[in-house]
């Protein structure tokens, strides 16, 4: 007879492997296919060509083109992280003060507009930002600019794009971060002399640290991967990697595409990995 | 089914049957044709009029897949070529060869009975693996109310005074490469001296124009005003007039550039007989109307301007010196440079 422990471990796995199957077939497998086209020459009529070859990452990583383009995908993840995370922290730091029902509410709320298409709230922008958008109908009307400002296509755009869609990924995740501290561990630092200053980076900081991490894994990849909002607010000349990959596809270059995605995959990796390592609620001062 | 519509399929079916009854079909009738197509008003039209002639003679039903970008089209053939999903598609001719070459395409075969309507087809529309259905000329759109000295030439495009207010294709749309082409045209050269378009390209970019991945965005430019001038054809200038916009086309003095587009059958299509009965639709006198009639191109076939009303008919009649003046661009030299050409562009337009 099997005892009752181990049998409960082959159910637990029996359960993990309908998932990690998917996984496998649906991820793992398809990301090898997309390394091993990677490897190869391009051809005129097929997916790629019969020599192995590096040439696709030496041409990626040697070109100061491309070089460039990485430092403007980085820069703009960087962007949108700070001012995701100073925003977002304030934000969730009074969201979570607030009782339980009302923070639900509010919480809901900040999904509303994520609930409309990317397509759609890009467009929205273009109208908002447009010559004849409101911003500047606004600032006419007020007397502030003579003629219109050009506030599309360019990076600020994008950036006040990508912001809408990822705030609140970033409040949602310190918000419930936050709510799970118990306040007596402020309480308790405060009455045993620490300002509030204090208390909040030797204490509120390092507990909701897990939910800080996650909300910046979650912004920094999405971000990465913008494709829409990135293009239509833009245009080419705010081109990032992704916009790359899709260029390669429309030539047909399904092996320069390939390598391009996994310089980005790369990139996603060498950036989480020490966003990973944020998360130290260990790191808090608690009374023992 | 409204009368109007009833009495419209009736008259299509009537124009289908005949070369139906005489053509012999190889395999059996398929409940339903796949055809890869633009969507909005294009689609509407191919719904209305080929798609109705089809279904009306033989009950075909057409399913029109509409999601993939033209370019996508071919990739999604590419990676069906084993268990063809599609039966027929549209492109413009510019990304024909690119068909061709990927070798997503089957070559027309004139002698087909199904493909009866060839031979009122204008010879230049008829191509080794595609048949226009339509056809258009790019030149100049400029709105007659924000601009002082209309344009006359692809050349007035780099004038300093557009600075920032061009709209035009980038390199991933459908026509974005004729620009290298138009620059060496504007500035005196052969249309495929591609460094003379690429030295112009450079030149353009020091006006900051607005770059647009697709035809609607061009038109939303130029209604919003974001744009005075820029890239666009004669077609669509009628569709932002009618949006209240004052805009004019103007034929280039370099020439207007030439496009079409059409149909091909899908390689590996288990249905070629009945998408060759589709691709003749699509050059049916009777069916290339609804097309006029959204858009404004005219037919490619010779007895479709006949068929509309004069008005309609004389807005979209090309005159002889004009259609002489059109230029042609080799779009297989232009196919065989697209990834080097991308790439040249995003070096100049996207490095900042």
């Amino acid at each position: 007879m099997v005892p009752r422990v181990v049998a409960r471990k082959y159910a637990a796995f029996a359960l993990l492997l309908p998932p990690l199957a998917f996984f496998l077939v649906f991820f793992v497998c398809p990301l090898g296919y997309l390394f091993f086209v990677s490897l190869h020459a391009p051809s005129e009529s097929e997916l790629y060509g019969a020599r192995l070859t590096l040439a696709n990452y030496g041409a990626i990583l040697g070109d100061g083109f491309y070089l460039a383009i990485i430092r403007r995908t980085l820069l703009l993840a960087a962007a949108i992280l700070a001012l995701a995370l100073v925003l977002g922290y304030a934000t969730a730091y009074l969201i979570a003060l607030l009782p339980q029902r009302l923070r639900l509410w509010l919480l809901l709320l900040l999904f509303f507009p994520l609930m409309v298409s990317n397509v759609i709230r890009a467009y929205g922008w273009i109208a908002i930002l447009g010559r004849r958008g409101l911003v500047n109908a606004l600032l006419g009307w007020l007397g502030l600019s003579a003629a219109p400002l050009p506030l599309l296509y360019g990076f600020s755009a994008v950036t006040l794009g990508l912001m809408t869609i990822l705030l609140p990924y970033m409040i949602v995740s310190i918000v419930n971060a936050l709510a799970a501290i118990d306040r007596q561990y402020e309480e308790a630092a405060r009455s045993l002399g620490a300002g509030p200053w204090r208390t909040f980076f030797r204490v509120t900081l390092p507990l909701s640290s897990p939910g800080v991490a996650s909300g910046m894994l979650l912004v920094f990849l999405l971000t990465l991967s913008a494709y829409v909002t990135v293009t239509l607010l833009g245009g080419p000349r705010t081109k990032i990697l992704v916009s790359l990959v899709y260029d390669a596809t429309t030539s047909f270059e399904w092996p320069r595409a390939a390598a391009l995605a996994f310089v980005l995959l790369v990139l996603a990796l060498a950036v989480s990995a020490p966003v990973f390592l944020l998360r130290r609620p260990d790191r808090a001062e608690l009374p023992r | 089914m409204r009368r109007r519509s009833f009495l419209k399929s009736a008259a299509l079916a009537g124009a289908a049957a005949l070369p139906l009854a005489r053509a012999g079909f190889a395999a059996d009738k398929p409940a339903e044709i796949v055809v890869m197509t633009w969507g909005g008003l294009w689609g509407n039209a191919l719904k209305d009029g080929v798609d109705a002639a089809i279904e009306a003679a033989s009950g075909i039903k057409v399913l029109q897949d509409r999601g993939a970008s033209p370019v996508e089209r071919i990739t999604k053939l590419k990676i069906n070529l084993d268990h063809q999903t599609f039966d027929a598609f549209q492109l413009h001719d510019g990304l024909w060869p690119l068909a061709v070459k990927e070798g997503v395409v089957e070559p027309i075969d004139p002698a087909s009975p199904r493909l009866g309507n060839l031979k009122n087809v204008y010879p230049r529309f008829i191509h080794s693996h595609w048949v226009a259905q339509i056809f258009s000329a790019i030149g100049i759109t400029y709105n007659t109310k924000l601009v002082k000295t209309p344009p006359a030439a692809f050349a007035d495009l780099w004038r300093p005074e557009f600075k920032g207010r061009i709209v035009l294709p980038d390199i991933t749309h459908s026509i974005g490469p004729d620009i290298i082409a138009i620059g060496a045209l504007a500035a005196g050269k052969d249309a495929k001296d591609a460094d003379a378009g690429f030295e112009m390209l450079k030149r353009m970019v020091g006006q900051q124009p607005i770059w647009v991945k697709d035809t609607d965005s061009i038109m939303n430019a130029f209604r919003d005003e974001e744009a005075v001038i820029g890239l666009l054809y004669t077609s669509q200038t009628f569709t932002v007039q009618g949006w209240g916009t004052p805009v004019k086309w103007v034929f280039p003095a370099e020439g207007a550039i030439a496009i079409s587009w059409g149909t091909g059958i899908a390689k590996n299509t288990k249905n070629k007989d009945w998408a060759e009965v589709y691709l003749n639709l699509t050059l049916d006198a009777k069916t290339q109307p609804f097309f006029t009639k959204a858009f404004n191109y005219p037919g490619t076939n010779k007895g479709s301007l006949a068929e509309l009303p004069p008005e309609l008919q004389a807005r979209v009649r090309y005159s002889d010196d004009e259609l002489k003046r059109l230029v042609e661009l080799d779009q297989s030299f232009m196919a065989d440079h697209r990834a080097e050409w991308t790439d040249r562009w995003n070096r100049i337009v996207a490095a900042g």
